[in-house]
């Protein structure tokens, strides 16, 4: 596997040989491998081929906002000090080509990218496959993409002003008449509560007597295991995104945690065996 | 069944449901072989957690309306409840989960309109219950 300047370590797709001859830029060095034909026009991260050093005369580091000159040591040079950046995007320009003014990335978003679920994935075969007719629409793309990748917090929400059994159960178990708004990969989340590093989710099952008649039980017309597993997926995400130490699903009834033990252990094995992911009953009483 | 129109048209553990022949569906739940509740969802609104605060309130607002609406229809038919209140009202029936409720007691069961939602991104219903 290849490792350099933020190259994804695993899944990676993009279009670079494993056998071809290469340049391998590394945070310490840079070798230049004799070698052949890859890479005209697509953009390269990490990896440029000998020839295209030799045979243009400039290259564009991105968002370094300088041209770089051929030979490779020089190029070296230039990729040390340039080493700030998170990865090193190269591509060959036309002679005496120039700069191309480029947008560049929040620093921490750029230095933290790497390959690692099949959304960034796809983002980034987007870049390639788009990069060769439209430069510029592909870099703007990734930009936005990585803008919106990963966690931010976008605020709260107050509970809604209802007496129903949820609203009370969620108050009483986050102590919160708010829950959070995180933005996840672009797309707003709630969640209800934080306490101790640990992503809280308060469910209302019922109580026992009532589990029957809950959506949460699988029997429910109105069950959906599709959307539980989605939600507690998002969950353990941004907990991974933010290092949080984990998820709890706290419910209601004893039904419904046996319920939910019994899901998220079948599909979320590894986090239910680390304890990323937890699931506790703590009955209503007194809400 | 067949004599009230109704055809099965799904059966998972622990639920029957049934169509009529004018569309609408009923929801059959049994446990050991005895059936604790008959619903039939009236009014239903599923997309609740892609609303804004205010199209939240909002389609509380409505629904709490349905609910007030149904109430009185059957009100018109059957009289009036012997309970219709929030969930939190002192006699709400324990073994019941619903925001609002009105209910009728006849000879060997209870009728009841319901509005329920019982999480923000589960659905709002209004729904006839029948139950013991």
């Amino acid at each position: 596997m290849y490792t350099g300047i933020g190259l994804p370590t695993e899944g990676w797709d993009a279009p670079v040989a494993n056998e071809s001859p290469h340049i391998v830029i590394s945070p310490t060095t840079v070798i230049a491998q004799p070698s052949s034909e890859i890479y005209q026009a697509a953009p390269v991260v990490g990896f440029v081929s000998a020839p295209s050093l030799m045979q243009n005369s400039s290259f564009i580091v991105r968002n370094s906002g300088s041209a770089l000159r051929s030979a490779p040591r020089v190029l070296g040079s230039q990729l040390l000090n340039a080493l700030a950046l998170p990865f090193l995007l190269l591509y060959p320009t036309p002679m005496g080509g120039g700069d191309v003014p480029m947008r560049p990335l929040p620093l921490e978003r750029r230095r933290n990218f790497t390959i690692r679920n099949d959304s960034d994935r796809a983002a980034w075969n987007r870049y390639l496959g788009t990069f060769g007719s439209s430069p510029r629409l592909a870099e703007q793309e990734l930009n936005d993409y990585l803008e919106n990748s990963g966690a931010t917090y976008a605020g709260s929400r107050n509970l809604p002003d209802l007496e129903n059994p949820w609203v009370r159960y969620q108050r009483f178990i986050t102590g919160k008449g708010y829950e959070e708004i995180w933005r996840l990969n672009g797309r707003m989340m709630g969640v209800d509560g934080t306490s101790g590093g640990y992503y809280l989710e308060a469910k209302w099952t019922g109580t026992d007597a009532t589990w029957g008649s809950s959506p949460y039980n699988p029997q429910h017309a109105f069950y959906s295991e599709q959307n539980l597993l989605d939600q507690a997926g998002k969950y353990l995400l941004l907990n991974q995104e933010t290092g949080g130490k984990g998820v709890m699903y706290i419910l209601s009834s004893e039904k419904g945690r046996e319920h939910f033990e019994k899901l998220l252990r079948q599909h979320f094995p590894e986090e239910m065996e680390n304890g990323t992911l937890r699931v506790w009953y703590t009955p209503g009483n007194g809400m | 069944m067949m004599q009230l129109g109704l055809v099965e048209v799904k059966r998972v553990s622990g639920r029957n449901d049934y169509q009529h022949e004018c569309g609408w569906e009923l929801n059959v739940y049994h446990e050991n072989s005895e059936c604790f509740a008959i619903e039939i969802n009236l009014e239903v609104f599923l997309e609740t957690d892609s609303l804004d605060i205010v199209a939240y309130h909002n389609k509380r607002d409505e629904f709490y309306h349905k609910f007030m609406y149904y109430t009185k229809e059957l009100e018109s038919v059957i009289g009036k409840p012997a309970f219709s209140d929030g969930a939190a009202a002192r006699g709400f029936p324990h073994d019941q989960e619903a925001a609002w409720l009105s209910l009728w007691k006849v000879q060997n069961a209870r009728l009841m309109i319901q509005q329920k939602h019982e999480d923000r991104e589960l659905p709002f219903r209004v729904v006839l219950v029948i139950a013991p």
